[in-house]
């Protein structure tokens, strides 16, 4: 247990290694010069070069990366070059709305998909069956953007249930921060649940299908007790694999999704980044999210192993 | 195999029988048509502004009404057909293009070889579609191509992944090893027994891979990351439309309706097409 | 009045009838063996008596279990009688596991299912059962997974489940197919031990009518879904009257007419010595070893090296046929491909007419190639599903491309088929068109079409039920006599390598433990691995003649065939 740790974990080192390499390399070739766009085009070349070693732009670029790292490593992401705040700060202020609704989404996904799939397999080509297929059918090919658009049309502008966007800090209190979330959680949730629910009836009914199930039968367990006992833990093995790869969808569509919801997170960050030309804020962020998805997929691997016995192997 | 062996008759007697299939073809077909009219006719021209007509409702000059632009919403939507299955098409072509060889690559050779390609692709897992259309933007510029490199970049893993799984199995099996004893090599025998058992499996991801990248288009011209104006986008109608939400409802209605009946189609090809490809893997296991 | 019998039972799936009216009866501490080929129904009936049938089926008939009607019971009903008065075990010990739970867990289930006794309880009594099938607790912890068992001490796992509860009837589904002859043979012992202990009633079910002789009292045979003849087993095996078990019999003793080459004479006795005793070989290996890695056990130390075949030396001279016998595992098919240039050895060298494949240029890898070709076990997976059999059967003629035209190689798929006891024609049709032994029919055909001189033949019958499996060792036993051919041949079936070979080598564990003439070695085998097989092997005519030494005290008469059997 405690190489096939090491071994994964030093996979996951190197990953993030290559990776803020990669992220380092496309952003040092981007055309455009961040001084330049911060001071306009008509500025004086002693004042862009001033502030090309300011930001230490004049230095040789693997110099340049290793500084960067060492930086992320410790927790200083620089500085935003349009905010003039150190980037981790900015960050971290904005992570407190991205998490929480990256979480809330994925909890309701869950929530959803495994018993409707559940109920899906258990109830194979019945009328129910049927209709939850139709229905997350649909699901998986509705845009969370538009499906958020059409949440906020239906209940804040129509019904005046919830707000339409926006988000009053935490410091507003539990309730009014949460409720602003609600429908862009569900907005992310409903399509990501109807993709999960069909992963986890088409597993649920291979596992009913095999060997293992008869013998629990044999041994006098009813249908139920067999697929409790003996289905579930097995069919959710295929239904973590499609979760870890979701959670790159989720990650996207949360930044989308603030940018329908104007909620201050990551998202809006990035793309006001973007406009700006604010790259060190670019840069962190992109890397941020990749190493998210880079650790949420050594976390699945784990939650394999706490589920899966033969993936843990005694050293 | 039943599907090949028994015939083009055979496959054909069945796809008529498959609801599922007949739906999504017939779907995938309109769309496509739509397109290919776009090119030679549309009522109107998408990309002309006419303040005077602006949010005009339905009518017989325009069938789906104007946006706050006074652009015709049919047009709009037709020409938006042809950006979204420009972009998907050209992004599975991609995909499957470099994915396909890589994986097969990489099942034919295993050992080290193998092993960098498949890491190299579970890295490049790492970067969803918007990181890479985020990180790509100034390098190709906002715009039909950055979609196109930024969701095809992404497709490739996939059908990597695809490649390598369905050919590791077949590496094994007693009729490659009987091509082997036939004096055959790799690369041959990678043509003539890997890849033509592995079709189906490809044929069908493809299909989802279309429809998941009607999605990305969608989502990546919403946030202005995809197709600039005035080219035509069922994203960027979207975006326009969210703040005339309480005025003009429909605005938002027709395009995002476009890409649910649109994905829904070519999935529900996908699904026909594994049901009509795949009965020989049933029936072999 | 017998504790189990089933009448005229019918059972049929989607509207496809399986059973037409089985009847067959089990007395009290008696063993019935169920003897049939593959889909003869002896599964379905199985199935059935523990109402466990797949879906769209429906039933008729009586299934009495003590005088009561289990078809007439309702599902809670049928909950409690399963595995606490019926007990199952089933063919495939690495599936019928759940791979997720403890075998103590699995065990205890049982216990808790059926007394809802507290867990340490349960678990207490797990122990106890799996300590009577003979995986103490001392050695192999409740808290073991099964992928940390082998395939036979999984088998006593799902046997612990079965007796767990002492049930009266105990119905076992071919539980030793999937297993060595070894285990094969540790596993019957035991289930034998535990009913007579138990006085349980057994079921058994198999296709192998040696392991009816030996374990049962009474024997049934089935035939497409109905009984064609049952008996006490003395009085079967010696009176057979219906064709099909007499047919059945044939088969699995069938020893095939060997000529040798050239000679139109048929003669039974094996030939003294192959005539190239000191002809050059084909292939001679000389001390091939070949590894594996096996799993990294820690980041810092190399993956430890499995050796899959240890220094074995061998010669197959023109002409000879040489048996490799072993259990699954042991190496021989790693060693076929090894000796077939698929995989470079690690150590030793193998030699083709006296050159080494290390020197190999590639066009000694050509003649190598249509020298040396091979047959598969499994007739369903050597071949491509997309090709036709005409193109399947010329493959290896891409060894030959440039010299021969489209015509001669029309001639020769043709020749071969012929060969094989299949018509040109069959060269149109798909390989799902044809039945398994046709299959196989065809696989020869391939290997021939290059003219070798050798056929290297992994478990070529393995899978073919045993009415089949004597038409093809006559066609392999008839192709070798007219064109030739050497034959190695690797089994794990003693009796199959016996039938057909002059030479013998015994491998174990990578190595080979005892070589020599066939009959030699069988008749008088000096390594203690070789005479373990020999005597875990089922065995016909020793089985039957070792029930004749018992007191023939159960040899009632024959039961008759109910009418409609």
């Amino acid at each position: 247990m405690l190489t096939f740790l090491a071994r994964r974990l030093a996979s996951l080192l190197v990953t993030l290694a290559v990776a803020s390499a990669v992220i380092f390399a496309v952003m040092e070739v981007l055309p455009g010069d961040p001084a330049e766009i911060m001071l306009g085009t008509n500025a004086r070349p002693d004042t862009l070069a001033a502030l090309r070693a300011n930001l230490g732009l004049d230095r040789p670029a693997t110099e340049r990366y290793v500084a960067w790292v060492s930086g992320f490593l410790q927790g200083d992401l620089g500085r935003s070059y349009t905010y003039s705040v150190p980037v981790g700060e900015l960050v971290a202020q904005r992570l407190w709305v991205s998490l929480p609704l990256a979480a809330i989404s994925l909890l309701l996904t869950v929530l959803i998909a495994i018993p409707v799939g559940a109920i899906a397999a258990a109830r194979r080509n019945r009328p129910v069956d049927i209709g939850i297929m139709a229905a997350t059918q649909v699901g998986i090919a509705v845009p969370n953007f538009w499906f958020a658009m059409l949440l906020v049309f239906v209940f804040a502008v129509s019904l005046r249930l919830l707000p339409a966007g926006g988000f009053p800090g935490w410091g507003a209190g539990l309730w009014p921060a949460l409720r602003s979330l609600i429908l862009p959680a569900v907005a992310l949730a409903l399509p990501q649940a109807s993709i999960l629910a069909r992963v986890m009836r088409s597993s649920l009914i291979d596992t009913l299908g095999e060997d293992y199930m008869r013998t629990a039968r044999a041994k006098g367990l009813s249908r139920s007790e067999a697929v409790r006992r003996h289905a579930l833990r097995n069919a959710l093995i295929p239904v973590l694999t499609i979760m870890g790869l979701q959670f790159s969808f989720l990650l996207a569509g949360t930044i989308i999704i603030e940018n329908v919801f104007f909620l201050p997170g990551l998202g809006r960050l990035v793309f006001q980044a973007i406009t700006q030309r604010d790259l060190i804020v670019v840069k962190s962020v992109v890397m941020l999210l990749v190493a998210s998805v880079v650790i949420v997929n050594f976390l699945v691997e784990l939650a394999y192993a706490a589920v899966d016995p033969r993936l843990r192997r005694r050293a | 195999m039943s599907a090949v062996v028994a015939g083009r008759q055979g496959l054909a007697a069945r796809a008529l029988g498959h609801p599922s299939f007949l739906v999504g073809a017939a779907i995938s077909l309109v769309v496509a048509a739509t397109a290919l009219l776009s090119f030679v006719w549309t009522p109107h021209d998408p990309t002309v502004l006419d303040i005077g007509r602006k949010l005009q409702p339905l009518s017989a000059a325009h069938w789906l009404g104007t946006d706050q632009y006074g652009r015709d919403v049919l047009s709009m939507i037709m020409g938006g057909a042809v950006t979204s299955m420009a972009v998907s098409f050209v992004a599975v072509g991609i995909g499957l293009g470099l994915g396909v060889p890589l994986g097969l690559l990489a099942a034919g050779r295993r050992g080290p070889v193998g092993e960098a390609v498949m890491r190299a692709n579970d890295f490049v897992f790492a970067f969803p579609a918007l990181v890479m259309a985020i990180m790509l933007r100034d390098i190709f510029g906002p715009g039909a191509l950055n979609a196109m490199v930024a969701i095809g970049i992404f497709n490739v893993p996939v059908f990597a992944r695809l490649a390598y799984g369905a050919a590791l199995p077949l590496w094994t099996r007693e009729f490659v090893m009987a091509a082997r004893v036939a004096g055959k090599g790799r690369g041959r025998i990678t043509l003539e027994h890997i890849l033509p058992n592995m079709l189906s499996l490809i044929i069908v991801q493809a299909t989802i891979q279309l429809s998941l990248g009607v999605l990305a288009e969608a989502a990546l011209s919403y946030v202005g990351l995809g197709v600039q104006p005035p080219a035509p986008s069922w994203g960027r109608m979207l975006n326009e439309a969210q703040t005339l939400m309480a005025i003009a409802p429909r605005l938002a209605l027709v395009p995002g309706l476009a890409i649910v009946v649109t994905v829904m189609g070519l999935n529900l090809l996908g699904d026909g097409l594994r049901d009509l490809l795949d009965p020989r893997l049933a029936r072999e296991r | 009045m017998s504790l189990f019998s089933i009448e005229r039972l019918q059972v049929s799936i989607y509207g496809q009838p399986i059973l037409k009216g089985v009847s067959l009866s089990v007395g009290e501490g008696e063993i019935l063996g169920l003897v049939g080929e593959s889909g003869s129904g002896k599964s379905m009936t199985a199935l059935a008596a523990m109402r466990l049938l797949p879906r769209g089926a429906r039933t008729q008939g009586r299934i009495l279990l003590d005088g009561e009607d289990i078809l007439a019971k309702s599902e809670a009903e049928m909950c409690d009688l399963r595995g606490r008065d019926i007990g199952m075990i089933f063919q495939e010990p690495m599936t019928a596991l759940n791979p997720l739970k403890t075998i103590g867990a699995q065990v205890a289930e049982c216990f808790a299912q059926h007394l809802g006794a507290p867990r340490d309880e349960c678990m207490a009594w797990a122990g106890q059962v799996l300590e009577r099938v003979g995986l103490p607790p001392s050695r192999f912890p409740l808290d073991r997974y099964p992928h940390e068992l082998s395939g036979g001490q999984r088998q006593r796992v799902v046997i612990a489940m079965a007796v767990a509860l002492k049930p009266k009837l105990i119905i076992a589904d071919e539980p030793t197919t999937a297993l060595d002859v070894t285990t094969q043979a540790q596993i019957l012992a035991l289930m034998r031990e535990l009913v007579t202990r138990d006085g349980a009633s057994l079921l058994m079910i198999t296709h192998d009518l040696a392991v009816v002789a030996e374990m049962a009292d009474r024997v049934s045979v089935m035939r497409d879904g109905e009984v064609v003849e049952e008996g006490a087993t003395a009085a079967f095996f010696s009176g057979m009257r219906h064709p099909y078990s007499r047919a059945l019999l044939a088969a699995s003793t069938h020893v095939p007419v060997r000529r040798r080459a050239g000679c139109a004479r048929p003669s039974s006795l094996p030939p003294a010595q192959p005539q190239g005793g000191q002809a050059e070989p084909i292939l001679l290996a000389q001390e091939v070893v070949r590894d594996y890695r096996g799993r990294r056990r820690s980041l810092f130390r190399a993956p430890e090296k499995h050796r899959a075949v240890d220094g074995v030396s061998l010669a197959i001279r023109p002409g000879e046929s040489v048996g490799l016998v072993g259990e699954s595992g042991c190496g021989k098919s790693t060693l076929a491909r090894t000796l077939m240039a698929l995989e470079p050895p690690q150590g030793g060298t193998v030699l083709f007419r006296g050159r080494s494949f290390a020197d190999f240029s590639s066009a000694d890898l050509t003649a190598l190639r249509r020298a040396v070709q091979v047959v598969f076990q499994d007739p369903y997976g050597s071949f491509d599903p997309r090709h036709k059999a005409g193109r399947l059967v010329a493959e290896p003629l891409y060894l030959l491309r440039g010299e021969i035209d489209a015509a001669e190689r029309n001639r020769r798929i043709a020749a071969v088929l012929r060969d094989v006891g299949l018509k040109p024609e069959d060269a149109e049709k798909y390989p799902h068109e044809f039945s398994g032994g046709q299959r196989q029919r065809l696989a020869i055909a391939r290997a021939l079409i290059t003219r070798p001189s050798l056929i290297i033949l992994d478990e070529p019958v393995s899978a073919l039920d045993v009415s089949i499996r004597a038409q093809v060792l006559d066609l392999l036993a008839e192709l070798q006599a007219e064109h030739g051919l050497a034959y190695l041949f690797i089994s794990h079936d003693l009796a199959v390598v016996r039938a057909i070979t002059d030479r013998v080598l015994v491998m174990r564990a990578g190595r080979i433990v005892e070589e020599g003439p066939t009959e030699e070695v069988f008749s008088a085998p000096r390594h203690a691995y070789t005479r373990e097989l020999l005597a875990a092997s089922p065995d016909l005519s020793r089985a039957l003649a070792a029930r004749d030494m018992r007191a023939p005290t159960t040899n009632r008469a024959a039961g008759e065939v109910p009418p409609g059997g």
